[in-house]
């Protein structure tokens, strides 16, 4: 099958590149190459935090397609960094697709403990996050990975702040049962 | 866990507490085990989370990811062509409309008293320049937002 637009190059070599607030500008302007920038900039990362959030490479694919789609019809406010705001609409978008679908485990308790009992290794995200429930699975992205503010993350989230820390001080505390005795 | 404070060394992790809280807090983890472990662990799971690998991304992924530009492209002209066609039937709404106003001020003008009548001069009364206005420009709207919609 061919890919749509293979042929087409970010940006040519020896140019200065646009910030990311710069990049977003362009793309609203139209700017294809200015996109296919954004994509390759962000985009392993923003795969790799919906695949963490969805279990799979398909769900992780749509999920990230909506989330560029949204952000091409977004208004970015410069409130935070490009890729914190594209997280917080990818996370929307991921639990979006969770509602259209039947809630399934990410991983079982069998992957969860070998995966803590390996602490010469390096933790998979997924495996850190399928000991979550999908709403716990927000909030810590939003803030260990983001490094976003209770504030933010209850704006990104449509949440009372209150509930955002409820929701934070949960999620620690089964991942700090869950991974007791690993060492990063 | 027993102590109270749990809540607060959560914040006080995240950076969230101000000063004069953070104080009380570092006092309070002098006398607290308790809340000196939670802390600890709370350290240590933001270094897993520094230091934790993402899933590698397949080749598939980045060419749907490029197509999002063309799903995008699709989505906003769908929209502006919705817009085109509720804004053409607007246009057709006020150009049904302003006649049949017209109609109804000219029999209005007829069942008035003589004076009234007299004072009535139908070629250049305002009111009808006005509706002569606004026909025009809907019968502009419709014509352009039908070109439009046909792009």
């Amino acid at each position: 099958m061919e890919e749509i637009g293979a042929d087409l190059q970010p940006y040519e070599q020896n140019t200065t590149l646009p910030s990311d607030p710069e990049l977003l500008e362009q793309i609203r302007r139209g700017n294809e190459p200015a996109f296919r920038e954004l994509v390759n900039r962000h985009g392993r990362y923003l795969f790799g935090v919906a695949h963490s959030m969805c279990g799979n490479n398909a769900d992780a694919e749509d999920v990230v397609q909506e989330t560029l789609i949204a952000a091409l019809n977004g208004n970015f406010r410069g409130e935070s960094s490009v890729r914190t705001w594209l997280v917080a609409i990818l996370v929307k978008q991921a639990a979006m697709q969770r509602r259209k679908k039947r809630p399934e485990r990410l991983a079982g308790d069998e992957q969860i403990k070998s995966a803590a009992a390996a602490s010469d290794a390096k933790m998979d995200l997924s495996v850190m996050l399928a000991a979550l429930s999908p709403e716990h699975r927000q909030v810590i992205v939003l803030r260990e990975l983001e490094k976003m503010s209770y504030q933010q993350i209850a704006e990104a989230l449509d949440l009372p702040q209150g509930t955002v820390e409820s929701r934070l001080h949960r999620a620690r505390e089964e991942l700090r049962k869950r991974f007791e005795g690993y060492q990063p | 866990m027993t102590c109270d404070n749990a809540a607060k060394i959560h914040a006080y992790h995240d950076g969230e507490l101000p000063s004069d809280e953070r104080i009380a807090i570092e006092s309070h983890l002098a006398v607290c085990d308790e809340c000196r472990e939670l802390l600890a662990d709370l350290q240590k799971l933001t270094n897993i989370f520094a230091t934790v690998e993402l899933p590698e991304m397949p080749q598939r992924a980045v060419s749907r990811m490029y197509g999002s530009w063309h799903a995008a492209k699709a989505a906003q002209d769908r929209g502006v062509r919705r817009l085109a066609g509720w804004l053409t039937a607007a246009a057709a709404v006020v150009l049904l409309l302003v006649p049949l106003q017209s109609q109804r001020a000219d029999v209005e003008n007829r069942n008035t008293d003589v004076d009234e009548t007299v004072a009535f001069v139908p070629p250049t009364s305002p009111r009808e320049d006005a509706n002569s206005e606004l026909v025009q420009v809907a019968q502009w709207m419709a014509n352009d937002l039908s070109v439009d919609s046909r792009r």
